[in-house]
């Protein structure tokens, strides 16, 4: 029991030592979700205003995350000001550019070559996403890059923060088109600009999560030409269809108030007459369940089908030639 | 949750301060291992709880029926065939349900509902099914209630094993607590589980999803360092789970079967398979090569067994033709290197001096190769995107390389260096924690656990093998 008794101190030590080591960021993480929610992104960190001693502690802190992202190879932090520098030229490029071939082609927005960044979360990464890249790159001078994220969104920011990872994106690759897909895991308690926590259950989440959404579009329809906003499908699940009908109609509400973002309407478009359908054909032929077993994930086949119609709005814009 | 999270390490601080008084009183032991069995597995669903528990209530009355029938080949007939079937409905239910949809036995327009798979269920099932095979045997006796589902739904294990035996485990809960580890061994295995975990294999996962998905778009170059990058990531990625959870166990005071020994040191396939997942490899030689007839009926049945039990462990690792080429390719590979083991002018061959070490080591490397190649059908989406994915490691119209990364590459030879002195590391790192004092020993794991937390990524991806 002597034996065991050291365990316990060990761990339990070491669980608060690590506890302790770790808690400015702790602290900072909650700071920061309230001011992302309404201000965007704060992306650099060394900005925080503060006298107090905690500011001196998440100073050292970030210094330390620095550190330890430099060891990682994580992308270092952007400046805002250069991203405003940038983006501003490149939008004025991209303006032109688009100009210039409403011109040319008429209704097609887009000519070849052209860059696409597809980002989310898992359905992304599994099913719809790898779907959607294999025949967008059968294309010929489409370039592709795709990146998803189990279990983020636009709701757990502090977890995972997409504004700011859009923005690295866009400077990285410098698309003409977005195509995004979030929400499968934004259906749970969030926090406005103040703090204040709003359940799921509350009519006001519904207003935070606008403003969320609002926020992401208002910051990146202006950088890129265009942004396919890619909404959920039919779901029978008691829990996330409700959601996904509630943030679907948000995603669509918001998307009309940009001329350059399109919301695909992903729950007419994966159901039969407005009905749940639990096997749809693809444009071969075959037949196949379309959902995974949670009923929010697309299966592969499920995910082709998802692809082929987006391809179809997505060949009204582009002249694939 | 799993085992590297906040929530975890709060969990297993509760639990394990009553465990401490509680391990030396058997019969109250073994009722709160099984209560915090059902606390553990109602997190993930209590319709998963209930699952489990009429899984085990059910199997544990075909146990007092074989202890009241003894060897009763009916009894355990049915016992099996329960348990196949409840395994075979979960695991190729959309499989299945394709092929009748392809095939129009069921239209397009039939309701369907979605079956979510029970977490762990194949694990718990292959524990099922070995204790029915094994009281069939007469090697287990009938255990009591509390003991049987205790074993069935034991928390460090039931996500993605190791598949502990029933014997050992009911010896555990029976004898006075001993010490199964000491502080230096259970430091290693959490914390290199957790290291090889949160920090490589979740690094390596950023880069491998997209080759994966979509090879098409890389270079070949980038083909191949993706191909042996998930090598390496499937490697860390279990047997980091399979080192948290002996780790766990053995503070608990149950012992854990090693699952992994260093197995990119293999030489052939049947070498591997003694080293890799050695819980499952282990299972299907006791539970259906042996019962298939083993070795003991000629050679030629002997290699149809061995590629009979490949083939099954391949179908159960998923149900789409990639898989069935996994399997095809370590049941074709697993036959030869027996073959090739069992001749006399090639064993006489090998064991020359003079090439000895050279053949060694370019059978570890042809190995190595073939079953990394092996591990594109297995993580591909669909058969097609696999060989797309080994064309393409030869020959790709894409000459831009995007994955050359010189921490990618890095932590690959990393992994592979894990292989083959991973033990070493351990040893060394074990025997300094024991012999430093209390205070010394909180400072260094804390220090460890920190660097650790700090180098994981800020999503951590999941374990690989809680999707089988």
């Amino acid at each position: 029991m002597e034996h065991d008794n050291k365990i316990l101190l060990v761990i339990i030590s070491a669980l608060v030592i690590v506890f302790v080591a770790n808690f400015p960021a702790s602290i900072k993480e909650i700071r920061e979700l309230a001011s992302k929610a309404e201000e965007r992104i704060s992306l650099t960190q060394e900005n925080l205003e503060d006298n107090s001693f905690s500011s001196f502690i998440m100073k050292l802190k970030n210094l330390e995350d620095r550190i330890w992202n430099k060891i990682k190879g994580v992308e270092p932090i952007i400046s805002e000001k250069k991203i405003a520098k940038e983006t501003s030229n490149e939008k004025e490029v991209k303006e032109e550019k688009v100009e210039e071939e409403k011109e040319v082609k008429g209704e097609k927005i887009f000519s070849l070559p052209i860059k696409i960044v597809m980002l989310g979360d898992s359905m992304i990464m599994v099913g719809f996403g790898p779907n959607l890249e294999e025949q967008l790159i059968e294309k010929e001078q489409v370039s592709v890059f795709r990146e998803g994220k189990f279990s983020t969104g636009l709701n757990r920011i502090d977890y995972f923060d997409w504004y700011a990872r859009t923005e690295a994106l866009i400077q990285e690759h410098t698309p003409d088109i977005l195509i995004v897909m979030f929400g499968a895991n934004d259906g749970q308690g969030i926090l406005d600009e103040n703090g204040t926590a709003f359940k799921l259950s509350d009519p006001k989440w519904d207003e935070v999560y606008q403003r969320r959404v609002l926020n992401y579009m208002t910051t990146f329809s202006s950088k890129v030409k265009k942004i396919y906003w890619v909404g959920h499908p039919i779901s029978l699940s008691p829990d996330f269809g409700p959601k996904f009908a509630r943030m679907n109609k948000i995603y669509q509400s918001e998307s009309l108030k940009f001329q350059n973002i399109e919301y695909i309407d992903m729950w007419k478009r994966m159901s039969v007459d407005g009905k749940y359908a639990s096997a749809l054909p693809s444009k071969d032929g075959t037949i196949g369940l379309v959902k995974q077993s949670d009923d929010v994930h697309v299966t592969e086949h499920g995910g082709k089908i998802m692809a082929e119609d987006i391809m179809e709005i997505l060949s009204e814009d582009i002249d694939w030639k | 949750m799993v085992f590297p999270s906040t929530q975890f390490a709060l969990f297993f601080v509760l639990i394990f301060i009553p465990a401490i008084r509680l391990k030396y009183q058997p019969k109250a032991y073994v009722w709160y291992i099984l209560l915090i069995n059902i606390i553990f597995y109602s997190l993930f669903g209590l319709k998963f709880l209930l699952i489990l528990i009429i899984d085990i209530l059910v199997n544990y009355f075909i146990i007092l029926l074989q202890s009241k029938y003894q060897k009763n080949k009916a009894v355990l007939i049915v016992g099996l065939i329960l348990n196949i079937v409840l395994l075979g409905f979960f695991k190729y239910f959309v499989f299945t349900t394709n092929i009748l949809l392809q095939a129009e036995i069921l239209k397009a327009t039939t309701f369907i509902p979605t079956i979510l798979i029970p977490v762990g269920i194949s694990f718990y099932t292959f524990k099922v099914i070995a204790h029915l095979m094994d009281t069939y045997r007469g090697e287990l006796l009938k255990p009591k209630f509390s003991a049987y589902a205790s074993y069935i739904s034991f928390f460090p294990q039931i996500t993605s094993g190791p598949i502990a035996r029933a014997k050992e485990f009911y010896e555990d809960l029976e004898a006075p607590r001993n010490n199964y580890f000491n502080l230096g061994e259970t430091t290693t295995l959490v914390l290199g589980g957790l290291f090889k975990k949160l920090v490589l294999a979740s690094f390596i996962f950023n880069f491998i999803g997209g080759p994966f998905a979509n090879p098409l778009n890389y270079s070949s170059l980038d083909l191949i360092i993706a191909a042996f990058a998930y090598s390496t990531m499937l490697y860390a990625d279990f047997s980091g789970y399979s080192d948290m959870s002996n780790g766990i166990s053995n503070l608990l005071g149950f012992r854990a079967p090693l699952n992994f020994n260093s197995p990119y040191k293999a030489m052939g396939f049947k070498d591997f398979w003694n080293r890799w997942h050695i819980s499952l490899s282990s299972w299907f030689r006791d539970y259906l090569y042996i019962p298939l007839g083993g070795n003991r009926k000629g050679k030629l049945r002997k290699y149809i067994n061995i590629f009979i039990t490949m083939f099954v462990s391949g179908l159960w690792h998923g149900a789409g033709l990639n898989y069935i080429v996994w399997g095809t390719i370590h049941a074709v590979g697993s036959v030869l290197s027996h073959i090739f083991g069992e001749t006399e002018y090639l064993k006489n061959f090998r064991d020359k001096g003079i090439f000895n070490k050279f053949l060694k080591f370019a059978a570890q490397i042809l190995t190595f190769f073939i079953i990394t190649i092996a591990w594109i059908y297995f993580n591909s989406r669909n058969l097609s995107t696999a060989n797309q994915f080994v064309l393409g490691m030869f020959s790709s119209d894409i000459t831009q390389n995007t994955l050359i990364n010189w921490r990618l590459i890095g932590t690959v030879i990393f992994i592979f260096g894990l292989n083959y002195f991973g033990e070493y590391i351990k040893y060394f790192v074990t025997k300094i924690i024991n012999h430093l004092n209390l205070v010394f020993a909180v400072l260094i794991i804390s220090a460890l656990a920190y660097i650790i937390i700090r180098l994981g990524p800020d999503l951590m991806p999941p374990f690989v093998y809680f999707n089988f």
